[in-house]
């Protein structure tokens, strides 16, 4: 049937208009409920649309933000990562070289000391030994000055026992002058 | 569960079963279940269909709202399938509207969806179509009329489903297109001077603008060929399960037909409106590079 008016409406012009009264009456197309159909579905879109999924689409896209908050973080934490790992590295190999460098130094600083020291010791060493020498020629001559004093005196007393006189003055002088004289050689 | 579950089973035999109740066969019009009067003369008739519509708008309004609540950012169950359905229809939508049309158009397409969808399978519920009264006419003849019938099987809800649907598709080409481009889009040659002769250029033209008058003719069509299909299918689907005591096998074929008539309503909404505003986000992407 509703084919038929359906192929009816190709024909003849004048007949149109009548076949598009037969198409509405009879498929009951009327102005008010086709406007009241069409009210009640943009009401309903609206109401839909700002109560249910205008929010649900808000929420999705926040959701999505934070997705790609998380993930841009996640890469920047990453890269921050990779770079303390990096500077970590670096650091290390920078606190080695200039532990390297501090134990050369302090390896330096120990010989230079010892050899110092050494020095040091080699010097006080040969002042000591200097010394004692100077202390011992001094006692050495303070020994035969004593020795040819007591020498002299011993010659001099011997040879007036031997003489059986007495001896002057200049005699007992040109004795312990000789008897010191035979001393020292 | 269990319980709610046979209740229905056995309201749903029994609405579908009793003779006494249900109509051999569907009327093509919707019945006026009263008027509303407006000034002197004019009153605005409110049929089954149009109450069915109202019904079915409010409980699917409840339905997302209870599935949706407040929304949060780890969703609940139901939410989390109307994204779902969201995030289906932004993916294949967006390709075919263009970006910018997207946004605008993406409201109108899913309510679309939705509210057909809800429409078409509120027409498969016992008792729409089938619950109602017999009227005898004064030349005797006897006709039955429904309480409840199903928007699609209402030529003025699919008509006005269409209209709405025409009327988007008009502000969206003015909006995204601009009248300059729907009128090159329609009529304007799309040969190029230097690579054709001038004769067959302006030859060229004259096609043009004649398959520019067949194409207004056809989009004018558009909104016939958008309601009649919707009403047919529905008003066949509804006639087949009255016909066959709502025989189980037609039944679930029914509700296919609900989802696959509700998806090709909206893609050709979408579609229609996408031939001229994808096609202006086309020229954009083009002219991008150039620069």
């Amino acid at each position: 049937m509703s084919f038929q008016i359906l192929a009816d409406a190709a024909v003849p012009a004048e007949t149109s208009e009548n076949t598009f009264t037969q198409i509405t009456t009879k498929f009951g197309i009327e102005a008010g409920p086709l406007v009241v159909q069409i009210v009640s579905f943009i009401v309903l879109a609206l109401v839909v649309w700002y109560f249910g999924f205008r929010p649900l689409m808000k929420t999705l896209g926040e959701r999505q933000k934070k997705i790609e908050d998380g993930l841009r973080f996640s890469d920047e934490m990453k890269a921050k990562l990779a770079q303390s790992e990096a500077d970590y590295k670096a650091k290390m190999q920078q606190a080695a070289v200039d532990a390297t460098h501090i134990i050369d130094a302090a390896r330096e600083t120990a010989k230079e000391t010892i050899e110092k020291a050494s020095e040091d010791a080699l010097k006080r060493a040969q002042e000591i030994e200097k010394r004692s020498a100077e202390n011992i020629a001094r006692e050495r001559e303070k020994m035969l000055a004593d020795l040819k004093g007591e020498v002299a005196t011993l010659v001099v007393e011997t040879t007036a026992k031997i003489l059986d006189r007495d001896i002057s003055a200049a005699e007992k002088k040109k004795l312990a002058a000789r008897a010191a004289a035979e001393i020292q050689e | 569960m269990k319980f709610s579950l046979k209740l229905f089973s056995a309201i749903a035999v029994c609405l579908a079963s009793v003779p006494a109740f249900a109509g051999e066969q569907g009327s093509e019009s919707a019945a006026a279940l009263f008027e509303i009067p407006l000034w002197e003369g004019f009153s605005l008739p409110i049929t089954n269909s149009i109450v069915t519509a109202w019904i079915v708008a409010i409980v699917l309004i409840l339905l997302i709202r209870a599935a949706c609540g407040r929304p949060k950012l780890v969703p609940s169950k139901g939410q989390y399938a109307i994204e779902t359905v969201l995030g289906m229809f932004s993916e294949i939508l967006e390709p075919i509207l263009g970006k910018r049309a997207f946004k605008a158009t993406f409201p109108l397409l899913i309510c679309l969806f939705f509210f057909i969808l809800a429409q078409n399978w509120a027409g498969l519920i016992p008792g729409v179509g089938t619950v109602g009264w017999h009227e005898f006419a004064a030349d005797g003849t006897e006709s039955f009329r429904a309480l409840f019938r199903p928007l699609g099987a209402d030529m003025n809800g699919t008509l006005g489903l269409a209209l709405v649907s025409f009327g988007a598709w008009i502000i969206m080409i003015l909006r995204f297109a601009g009248p300059r481009a729907v009128i090159y889009e329609w009529f304007g040659n799309k040969a190029d001077k230097r690579d054709v002769p001038l004769a067959v250029y302006y030859f060229l033209s004259l096609i043009f603008l004649g398959t520019g008058l067949i194409e207004i003719i056809s989009i004018l069509f558009r909104p016939v060929s958008l309601s009649f299909r919707l009403f047919g299918n529905v008003y066949g689907g509804e006639t087949l399960l009255h016909s066959t005591g709502y025989f189980t096998a037609f039944y679930f074929l029914e509700l296919l037909v609900g989802i696959v008539q509700a998806l090709v309503f909206t893609l050709l909404s979408a579609v229609y409106i996408g031939l001229i505003t994808n096609h202006d986000d086309e020229h954009e992407h083009a002219e991008v590079p150039a620069k």
